[in-house]
């Protein structure tokens, strides 16, 4: 009787061994191939390589900031804004995306977090009877050397056209200039790149020959200059970072496929000469130079199709430049967030 | 040797006494081993069941649903050309359920022995003659007759058999993303969107808010994926731009079949309850899963049906999409044989 009592509570015990079982193997396998915004702690990341200077990355709408053999969180989300694509200005000064559910706004802040400022004010106040197109979106921005900022911002808007323009600000002065005249209902233009002539280089969102969407980059000198295409629609090149001392460019090209891969290119100042594919047969994302030029990091998926994380390609500007590295594990990055790279 | 020698002596049976005994205990011993395993197995399987139960009350209610009408009979079993008709619909607050509108469909010819793929977006504008009688714009075929009207609709008018239907709601579709671990996608563009039906949300399904999808390459959850292939208002090719995004969801969910356990599957049939419907059976899904899996993006075709193959009109005042059926139908002959 007393064995026939523990065989039965055996024979329990294993059915829900089994049903436990599966769950767990469920587990596992959700923390294998790691979910949507999954982040984890970023004190307990140890990155694989040691990288000179400080990059900044966003992750789960926190900022990041990877130096030397540590990641630290500089800014943290909350209920109500979410961190994403900074910038580091000569200065050493952060700027960065603070995004809410109907609008985003920029904000500066010290190379650690603190100070932290607001400079755009993007959220319409309410209004009887709501009018969320009263909002406005403030993405991608970037300073300049003179100090100016540089940002993409959806406005003028009319109706259903809600379009990214791409604006500039000189820091002291708040009124902000409109350099581009976008594409109406292709989303605008997008992640300008101060040049040191005073003009400036962005991702344009076009229609082609097939009417599809894709994008280009262009130059532009002025507010009023219409500028020009530095590359073809055929190309669909966009994300455009440009190397200290201006004459190579690095972007993302796609050829209006589901692939994406980082190119460098030398640019003179109006044109763009025969691009060299660094990095290619994965999702290629914001390919950001190091502060000497010497090498660029950028983001794409880790072995397998994970995440989005960090990766390294030393000698990017040369000849022979190395394979990409990996540069974290463990971590989901925001794959629509540059890295900024500071020294 | 003497003890021996009594074990050996034999009973009015033939058998040694003590032989039979032990022949006895030995079955017993059998028997108590087999009613253990018995058991154990049971148990085991009973723990399984209970386990898979989400999936097997999904799959009793979403797969193997009856079409009136002459669906063919090729499967992804047979490794025979086969056409699916994609589905899917707003299922919110809005509206009645039983009578949805479709906001997209999407015909797929799937090649299992070559892995060719072609993908043909039909817009929901498309003027065309319905089924049960009338026309009216492609999308109310399914609200006024379910899958077998939106079946016959397609077959008639575009000159196609279609082999299976797969039905999918808002929610199913952001809820399977998310069950997935996401998606990989390249977005073609900034997608904005200033009047975004807040729908999913609950309170008033008749609100609006606001979205911004970022370009490039990216890893999406269920909802802004949901975002990505719904916003509609921003784009100048309109509807077009909107097929074309979710033809780039769809292959990006592709490349996540292959990370599907077993264990997965009652979190994914709890994600999709009520919001997937199929005819195919549960060995047919079985069956379409490597092949999903195993396809190459370079032997997918994307097929949109922009002008001259349809244009621009306004019937009864509302703005609607006139087909060009000759140009339609060389096209769908070439892609859908």
């Amino acid at each position: 009787m007393g064995l026939t009592t523990v065989l039965v509570a055996l024979m329990a015990g294993f059915g829900l061994a089994v049903y436990t079982g599966l769950g767990l193997v469920r587990h596992l396998h959700d923390g294998a191939t790691a979910g949507a915004g999954g982040t984890t702690d970023p004190v307990d990341l140890h990155p694989l390589l040691r990288l000179p200077g400080s990059i900044y990355l966003a992750a789960g709408g926190d900022l990041l900031r990877l130096r030397g053999d540590g990641v630290t969180a500089v800014l943290n989300h909350d209920g109500s804004r979410r961190w994403m694509q900074p910038a580091v200005a000569a200065d050493g000064s952060v700027v960065v995306v603070a995004r809410s559910a109907e609008s985003s706004d920029l904000y500066r802040s010290a190379a650690d977090g603190g100070g932290l400022q607001r400079l755009t004010d993007d959220a319409a106040a309410p209004l009887h009877g709501g009018s969320l197109e009263r909002n406005h979106w403030a993405f991608h921005p970037r300073a300049g050397a003179d100090g100016r900022l540089w940002y993409s911002y959806d406005a003028p808007k009319a109706g259903f056209r809600v379009d990214l323009a791409v604006w500039s600000r000189p820091a002291a002065n708040a009124v902000a200039t409109r350099w581009s005249s976008p594409v109406g209902y292709t989303g605008g233009d997008v992640e300008p790149v101060p040049l040191p002539s005073g003009g400036v280089v962005y991702a344009r969102y076009v229609i082609g020959a097939g009417s599809e969407i894709r994008s280009q980059l262009w130059l532009q000198t002025g507010p009023r200059d219409p500028g020009h295409a530095l590359t073809t629609t055929d190309d669909d090149c966009s994300q455009p970072d440009l190397a200290p001392g201006g004459g190579t460019l690095a972007m993302v090209c796609t050829q209006g496929g589901q692939g994406a891969r980082v190119e460098v290119v030398s640019f003179d100042g109006r044109t763009l000469g025969t691009p060299r594919v660094l990095a290619a047969g994965s999702l290629c994302a914001f390919p950001t130079w190091a502060p000497d030029g010497s090498a660029l990091a950028y983001l794409a998926p880790a072995p397998g199709g994970g995440d989005f994380t960090l990766w390294w390609l030393a000698g990017a500007a040369g000849a022979t430049p190395s394979g990409p590295r990996q540069v974290l594990e463990g971590v989901a990055l925001d794959a629509t967030s540059r890295p900024a790279w500071a020294p | 040797m003497a003890t021996n020698q009594r074990r050996r002596r034999r009973s009015g049976t033939g058998w040694p006494v003590t032989e039979g005994v032990a022949t006895r205990r030995r079955r017993r011993r059998v028997l108590v081993a087999v009613l253990v395993i018995v058991g154990f197995t049971a148990s085991g399987l009973a723990g399984a069941v209970a386990y898979f139960l989400p999936v097997l009350a999904t799959s009793l209610g979403a797969t193997g649903q009856s079409v009136v009408g002459s669906l063919g009979n090729r499967s992804p079993s047979d490794h025979d050309p086969f056409t699916v008709l994609l589905l899917g619909s707003d299922d919110d607050a809005k509206f009645v359920p039983g009578h949805l509108l479709t906001q997209s469909m999407i015909l797929v010819r799937v090649e299992p022995a070559t892995g060719h793929v072609t993908m043909l977006s039909i817009p929901r504008d498309l003027y065309v003659p319905i089924s049960t009688g009338g026309s009216a714009k492609i999308d109310t075929a399914y609200a006024n007759g379910g899958a077998a009207t939106a079946i016959a609709t397609v077959e008639q008018d575009f000159k196609v058999q279609i082999d299976h239907y797969v039905w999918i709601g808002l929610r199913g579709l952001v809820n399977l993303i998310d069950r997935l671990g996401g998606v990989d996608v390249v977005t073609t563009n900034p997608v904005l969107d200033d009047f975004y039906p807040a729908d999913l949300a609950g309170g008033d399904p008749y609100a609006f808010e606001r979205v911004a999808v970022m370009p490039g390459a990216q890893h999406m959850s269920g909802l802004v994926a949901m975002e990505y292939v719904r916003s509609r208002h921003d784009d100048l090719r309109e509807d077009f731009g909107r097929s074309e995004r979710q033809q780039q969801v769809l292959l990006a969910l592709r490349t996540k079949a292959h990370t599907v356990g077993l264990a997965d599957l009652p979190d994914i049939a709890s994600a999709l309850k009520g919001e997937i419907l199929t005819d195919m059976s549960l060995r047919d899904v079985a069956d379409l899963m490597p092949i999903a899996s195993g396809l190459s993006l370079d032997k997918v075709a994307r097929v949109l049906l922009l002008p001259p193959y349809t244009s621009d009109a306004s019937v009864d005042g509302q703005a609607v999409l006139q087909p060009d059926w000759d140009r339609i139908h060389a096209r769908v002959a070439k892609s859908f044989p």
